[in-house]
């Protein structure tokens, strides 16, 4: 029988190597790059994106993104479920679940994390994710110590109670504010919590040199099984070709590609094969300011911009990294409507529609562009700018720093700004509501549509499936038409790995998340 | 010696009028910065009421005056603040990267000194020959190459071909990785002290003391070493004591190609994310050491020349 067995046995592992098929191994250390120290982890504290996947390696909420990042699935909550009415929703936690520090972890930690961000002596720029719970405002103005819509039913069952209806307020508990912390390390870190954060993600914090890297090991009772990889670090590297390099080196396993290395990399016989790309939920767009003459009032005008835009060239000095935007929504999200008006690289339209726009001879003024300082997005702007130019709009690029970009795009100093966004959680509300909503704070363009306004919260209502997809594709149509924002390209984002990295999958949401990757030996 | 006492106090009084002018200056310039601090370190998202207790928190709304003299008591009663990135104590994230941007300016001006130096007196002795041509062609080329490009070329060289040394990164110091960014920054600075020490080496041989040592019969060798070189000592040092207060700040570029996280990097970020009491105390400190290292430089010419005297 024994003989038999170790037969068997050489039979199978012939049979894997010749076919291919290996088995994901565990072990390993992954080491990645970030562009700053993060210098702090703290769920409640983060604002930033460098921050936003480190952090999610370590934290834990009720729910969390795919690695894919287009969707959310199950996290600390094993299920959930709305009231009818949709103003209650109720969180089955999963028993399974322990935070890095052995403790358990419950509804009354959840309903601590979430109190602990709403409180406003946290400072938290993540309170908004709740701003919808029964209870915030009083506990924000200082009424009340506690939230009074956050109730634990028992141990593992957690009742929030919402004052308007809101879906995709689960997509927005994904957000790393929305994350798991014990109390007991909260109160033994005191202020350096966010040094050494204790969540319940799949990696537990291990070593943070600061400036130089933080290094991170597999939590071994991570309720989805303690991850393939032994332990991931995070250099701290800010320049790009140095990242490359140290890949290139074997120092690195991961890097995102530059365009100076692109061409190398993609045809390079040990990368090739070992190139990840997504496309991302990013848009880059136009911003219109809405209360200012010429462009804000003449819808003719904006037309006309925006047949003239070649996205193509700038697709193409890209080396490809970007796609065409057809509507306001990226390509994954709900609100793609082919019907809506589309605009595609056209000069005579254009030039059509600035003589009906009222300037058959162009316009006489310059305006200015308002952008930020990169220079990737500078040899972008030069190339609508060319394009503009060509349908007889001058406009002078103003590459500011970001915190001034910012000011402007606020206090709404601007004819026409660029911009980007990247949503704060996978719905296309994160998209619509920020962007559109005449109270929101982002909205940048000061666009303010009661219809539109009437859609976004029926759109944050509804709660079938073809509800919504009927409500955003309304809302394409009608933004395609008026266009506050001009959308022109959704990034691609494209990374490589060493070639011993399997199971990579870059998120379209830029925060990549790490305990399905393993490494062959 | 008392005199020379009598002159550092001097001289040590006589910054004072200086830091509180740069004070004044740092501080007008990083409030001159646009972009709302509170806004920005809330986050795009945060709401008005969060980013005006920000602004709250940290004084924005007071008057600027009221600001700048807190800023300064503060300061010299070493009270830098906490990061607004990180919340730790400034005091003590600096000193870590001040180390470390120390290391490296150290080792690049000790290694330019000597090299740039030697480069210099091969020059000057054998003028107008081919080994004066090459060197100062090599020179020139160092200092006129961007540094950002030298630093790429020798990345690639050391790392990629030869793949002997590691491109970036930093562990204790003196170790390998401070090879490759000591090697890009002591190309301009050893090809600048090179010329510097070759011109002031022919200015010294047309002395008549000198005519006088090589009518004695020594060698041209023994003359240079012995007669010369000590009298082109001065513009040597003050050379380096530039170079050094120029690298004090950090040499921002290199540190951040080379990921040597230290001072540089540190304002970078500092400014990046207007981290303002961070920026306030690193630019002051930095200044401060500049400062510092002039007074070095010309205390130590009395060392080197007897003949000057700090008299009143």
């Amino acid at each position: 029988m024994k003989k038999y067995s170790l037969l068997i046995l050489v039979l199978v592992f012939t049979l894997m190597l010749s076919t291919g098929v290996v088995a994901q191994e565990y072990g390993g250390e992954f080491t990645g790059f970030s562009s700053t120290d993060p210098k702090t982890l703290d769920p409640a504290a983060i604002s930033s994106w460098d921050q936003a996947v480190m952090c999610m390696n370590v934290l834990e909420g009720l729910v969390r993104l795919t690695p894919k990042g287009m969707s959310i699935e199950p996290g600390i909550a094993e299920s959930w479920s709305a009231s009818d009415d949709g103003l209650v929703w109720t969180f089955n936690l999963r028993e399974d679940a322990y935070f890095h520090n052995g403790e358990n972890v419950t509804a009354q930690d959840v309903k601590y994390s979430f109190e602990r961000v709403i409180n406003p002596e946290t400072k938290s720029p993540s309170a908004w994710i709740f701003n919808k719970v029964v209870g915030y405002d009083a506990m924000r103005n200082g009424e009340a110590d506690s939230v009074s819509g956050i109730t634990v039913v028992d141990d593992y069952t957690l009742e929030i109670e919402l004052v308007e209806p809101l879906t995709p307020f689960i997509s927005m508990l994904a957000a790393p504010g929305a994350s798991v912390v014990p109390e007991s390390a909260v109160d033994e870190y005191g202020d350096q919590f966010g040094q050494n954060v204790v969540s319940a993600g799949p990696f537990k914090l291990e070593e943070w040199e600061q400036n130089l890297q933080i290094s991170m090991t597999a939590f071994e009772d991570y309720w989805d099984g303690r991850p393939y990889l032994d332990s991931l670090n995070f250099k701290f590297i800010h320049d790009e070709n140095t990242r490359v390099v140290e890949l290139l080196t074997g120092n690195l396993d991961w890097a995102w590609v530059t365009p100076a290395h692109h061409n190398a990399l993609t045809t390079n016989d040990k990368y090739k094969d070992h190139i990840g790309r997504v496309n991302t939920l990013h848009a880059a767009y136009f911003i219109i300011n809405m209360e200012r003459e010429p462009f804000g009032s003449n819808e003719k005008l904006r037309k006309a911009m925006s047949y003239a835009l070649d996205t193509q060239a700038v697709i193409d000095s890209l080396q490809g990294r970007a796609d065409p935007a057809v509507g306001f929504f990226p390509p994954g999200f709900m609100g793609q409507n082919e019907d809506a008006p589309a605009y595609k690289h056209n000069v005579e339209r254009a030039k059509e529609l600035m003589a009906e726009a009222g300037y058959p001879d162009g316009m006489d003024e310059t305006y200015t562009l308002v952008s930020l300082p990169w220079e990737n997005l500078i040899n972008i702007l030069s190339i609508y700018q060319q394009n503009l130019k060509e349908i007889g709009i001058n406009i002078e690029l103003n590459p500011v720093q970001f915190g001034q970009y910012t000011s402007v795009i606020q206090e709404g100093d601007f004819d026409l700004a660029y911009g980007y966004k990247v949503p704060d959680y996978a719905d296309a509300d994160g998209f619509a509501y920020p962007l559109l909503y005449s109270e929101a704070s982002g909205n940048a363009a000061n666009y303010s549509n009661p219809e539109v306004d009437e859609l976004i919260e029926e759109g944050r209502q509804a709660t079938s499936e073809e509800a919504r997809t009927e409500i955003y594709e309304e809302i394409t149509s009608i933004l395609q038409e008026e266009l506050p924002y001009i959308t022109t390209t959704h990034n691609i984002w494209v990374d490589v790995t060493d070639p011993s990295v399997r199971n990579w999958q870059p998120s379209a949401m830029d925060i990549h998340m790490f305990h399905k990757v393993w490494m062959e030996q | 010696m008392i005199k020379l006492f009598s002159y550092i106090i001097k001289r040590l009084f006589s910054l004072i009028p200086i830091i509180i002018g740069l004070s004044i200056l740092i501080f007008a310039f990083l409030y001159l910065i646009p972009g709302d601090v509170a806004r920005m370190i809330a986050g795009p998202s945060a709401t008005d009421e969060v980013v005006n207790s920000i602004r709250m928190e940290m004084g924005l709304n007071r008057p600027l005056y009221i600001q700048y003299f807190d800023f300064i008591t503060d300061f010299l009663t070493g009270d830098f603040g906490k990061s607004y990135q990180s919340g730790n104590l400034i005091k003590n994230e600096i000193p870590q990267v001040f180390i470390r941007t120390l290391q490296l300016a150290i080792t690049v001006q000790i290694i330019s000194f000597f090299v740039g130096g030697v480069l210099g007196i091969i020059s000057a002795i054998w003028r107008k020959t081919i080994w004066d041509r090459i060197i100062m062609a090599i020179s020139v080329s160092g200092l006129s190459l961007p540094l950002f490009w030298s630093a790429l070329v020798i990345q690639l060289i050391f790392s990629i071909y030869l793949g002997v040394l590691p491109p970036s990164g930093y562990e204790s110091g003196f170790d390998q990785f401070i090879i490759l960014p000591a090697l890009t920054l002591m190309l301009p600075n050893s090809g600048m002290l090179a010329r510097v020490t070759r011109s002031a080496i022919i200015d010294v041989m047309n002395f008549d003391y000198v005519r006088t040592a090589r009518a004695k019969g020594l060698n041209n060798f023994w003359v240079v070493i012995k007669h010369i070189v000590r009298n082109a000592l001065i513009p040597m040092i003050t050379m380096t004591g530039t170079n050094l207060s120029r690298m004090m700040g950090g040499v921002i570029m290199i540190e951040i190609i080379f990921t040597w996280p230290g001072m540089g990097k540190y304002v970078y970020d500092a400014l990046l994310s207007k981290d303002l009491p961070a920026l306030q105390t690193a630019t002051m400190l930095i200044a401060i050491l500049v400062i510092l290292i002039n007074l070095l430089v010309d205390l130590s010419y009395a060392l080197i020349d007897p003949r000057i005297k700090y008299e009143e």
